[in-house]
């Protein structure tokens, strides 16, 4: 019998041909927008033969989208800080109060994220646009960072059930410490890691949404985010395939890098989903 | 004890109020409304459910709704196995998983721009099948009707793929080793060990990814959309949030977008009913004399 441990080439083979899938449109993307015009027009399916930026150089320039890389950015910061800011007291006072009448408040507020954004951004839109904050990227911040609140709720509270236990809690209220001080010297500090997992997923999650951007930053061309800067960037007549792959390359590079750098906090926080 | 550090909980309850449940509830009765966000609004009592219900229109995007929840085993199924193939005997497995993780970061919005530039009818998927001889297989994939939800299904797969291979790893590993190893002696193949001890161990992940890839085809798939497909060909591949977003910034049909978004809410309180549901039925399936529940210790089955 073969041992567990010995590395199976039929097993590795079947990995690889399934990354197939993941790597290929990448490829192709790069393939498409870095080839020059005659290059693609001669044969739009085969390998690249002649190569250049003027694509990529093009898209950035057209769709504004260095101003469009630090709404995103900011815009992602303040989501961030909201969705910290809210969740993460949110979920130690949860730790310390697990009565009944807690338990249904912590349900409901986890409770939110089944609400479709559509159903809460439609009325939302209509009160911000009487008060004249439609076009604002740092409106649009603070809702990205409430809408992850529900789940930062649930992950951060998961996580305070396993590094923070009773004893502790019971120790610091011994020594005469108040709820907020225990928040402050206990909760804090031992969040560290979850904090980093909630951030990188907020962060992300920020960057790459389309649907907020699309009804309250539509109207001013100034704070649009990337994917939309990117995507009406593409809804224009005179920009061919080309352009929309360079657009959609250009607005991949930030994300890559942020997977790149917080890839272990993003694993953490997504496979933290499987305990929903 | 509840009162004390209260500041703690307000800024969340605050927040979700304001953002989340107030507006929600607004929406619920303005649905009974010719809702005018500029003008006077009259009351119409059920009129824009009425009106709803009768538009063939809506049928059309409550079906493609449920077509897309055709795609429920193909996301379940396909991340439960590889994750499974992954978990030993291949070489550089966490590589692997980083690459199948990649599309969970990315945008939908751009990763959709990517799709729509690659399956464009003069896209470079066309043009590399018939680099490859391969013409019978050139389609127009986002602009036929009968294709364009098939081609999301497989979006939302290759989207998905990553986070649920990550979550069944998880999940796997919390099956006992010995267990494994106990069935190996006795002769089980991959499926055997697979199907008979590995899918009974994690049956609450796979009711719980499930259930999460239900509710994400109610909640997440506007950025798909809006940008692969625009909900076309006509309607052939809206979604209920794309709909609502049509209706309300595009058309101005204020009122019954808000009766939609009151009907998509509710179908969201369906999902976890029927999960409920599901999980009654697999309690029914995992009977006390069952010999796979009995070789497990109780923290691998829970």
């Amino acid at each position: 019998m073969k041992s567990a441990t010995s590395i199976s080439p039929l097993r590795t083979a079947l990995a690889a041909f399934i990354a197939l899938p993941f790597l290929f449109p990448f490829i192709f993307l790069i393939g498409t927008a870095m080839r020059t015009g005659a290059d693609y027009a001669a044969n739009p399916g085969g390998m690249p033969r002649q190569f250049t930026f003027e694509h990529l150089a093009h898209a950035w320039t057209e769709a504004n989208l260095d101003r469009a890389l630090f709404v995103s950015l900011a815009m992602s910061f303040i989501a961030c800080l909201v969705c910290l800011g809210a969740a993460l007291p949110a979920a130690f006072w949860f730790r310390m109060n697990r009565g009944r009448g807690a338990g249904i408040l912590r349900n409901t507020l986890i409770g939110g994220y089944a609400i479709p954004m559509i159903v809460w951004l439609i009325p939302l839109f209509v009160i911000l646009s009487r008060m004249g904050l439609t076009g604002n990227y740092v409106v649009a911040g603070v809702l990205n960072g409430v809408a992850s609140v529900p789940f930062a709720i649930y992950f951060l509270y998961t996580y305070f059930l396993l590094v923070v236990s009773d004893d502790m809690l019971d120790a610091s209220a011994l020594d005469g410490a108040g709820a907020n001080q225990r928040f402050l010297r206990i909760g804090v500090p031992m969040a560290g890691p979850a904090i980093a997992s909630i951030m990188a997923l907020v962060f992300v999650w920020t960057s790459g949404e389309i649907l907020i951007a699309a009804t309250l930053l539509q109207s001013n061309p100034e704070s649009f985010s990337l994917p939309l800067a990117a995507t009406t960037l593409t809804t224009r007549q005179s920009v061919n395939l080309q352009g929309q792959a360079a657009a959609a390359l250009v607005s991949l590079a930030p994300v890559i890098l942020i997977f790149a750098l917080a890839q272990r906090h993003l694993v953490a926080g997504f496979g933290g989903m499987s305990e929903k | 004890m509840m009162r004390s550090g209260l500041w703690l909980i307000i800024p969340a309850i605050f927040a979700e109020m304001v953002v989340l449940f107030a507006p929600m509830a607004y929406v619920g009765l303005r649905s009974f409304y010719d809702w005018q966000p500029v003008g006077t609004s009259v009351w119409v009592g059920l009129d824009n459910y009425r009106i709803l219900l009768q538009d063939p229109e809506f049928w059309q995007i409550v079906r493609n709704q449920a077509f897309y929840l055709l795609g429920l085993p193909l996301w379940v199924i396909c991340p439960m196995v590889v994750a499974y193939l992954l978990k030993d005997r291949v070489w550089r497995a966490g590589l692997f998983r980083a690459i199948y993780f990649l599309p969970a970061v990315m945008s939908p919005a751009i990763v959709g721009l990517v799709f729509r530039t690659l399956l464009a009818t003069d896209g470079t998927v066309n043009a590399a099948l018939h680099n490859a001889g391969l013409e019978a297989l050139i389609q127009p994939w986002l602009t036929d009707q009968d294709l364009v939800k098939p081609v999301v299904i497989v979006m939302v797969l290759w989207a998905g793929f990553g986070t649920g291979v990550l979550i069944f790893t998880s999940a796997f590993q919390s099956i006992p080793r010995d267990v494994l190893e106990a069935a190996r002696l006795d002769g089980a193949g991959f499926w055997q060990e697979f199907l008979l001890i590995a899918v009974p161990a994690v049956r609450h992940t796979i009711i719980l990814w499930t259930m999460f890839q239900v509710v994400a085809i109610f909640l997440f798939m506007f950025g798909w959309i809006y940008v692969l497909t625009g909900g076309g060909p006509g309607l052939a591949s809206a979604t209920m949030d794309f709909s609502i977003y049509q209706q309300f910034i595009r058309f101005g049909f204020f009122g019954t977008a808000a009766a939609q978004s009151v009907l998509l809410v509710l179908m969201i309180v369906a999902v976890p009913l029927l999960g409920w549901l599901l999980s009654l039925v697999l309690r029914l399936w995992r009977t006390p004399t069952s010999g796979v529940t009995r070789l497990l210790p109780e923290e691998a089955t829970r």
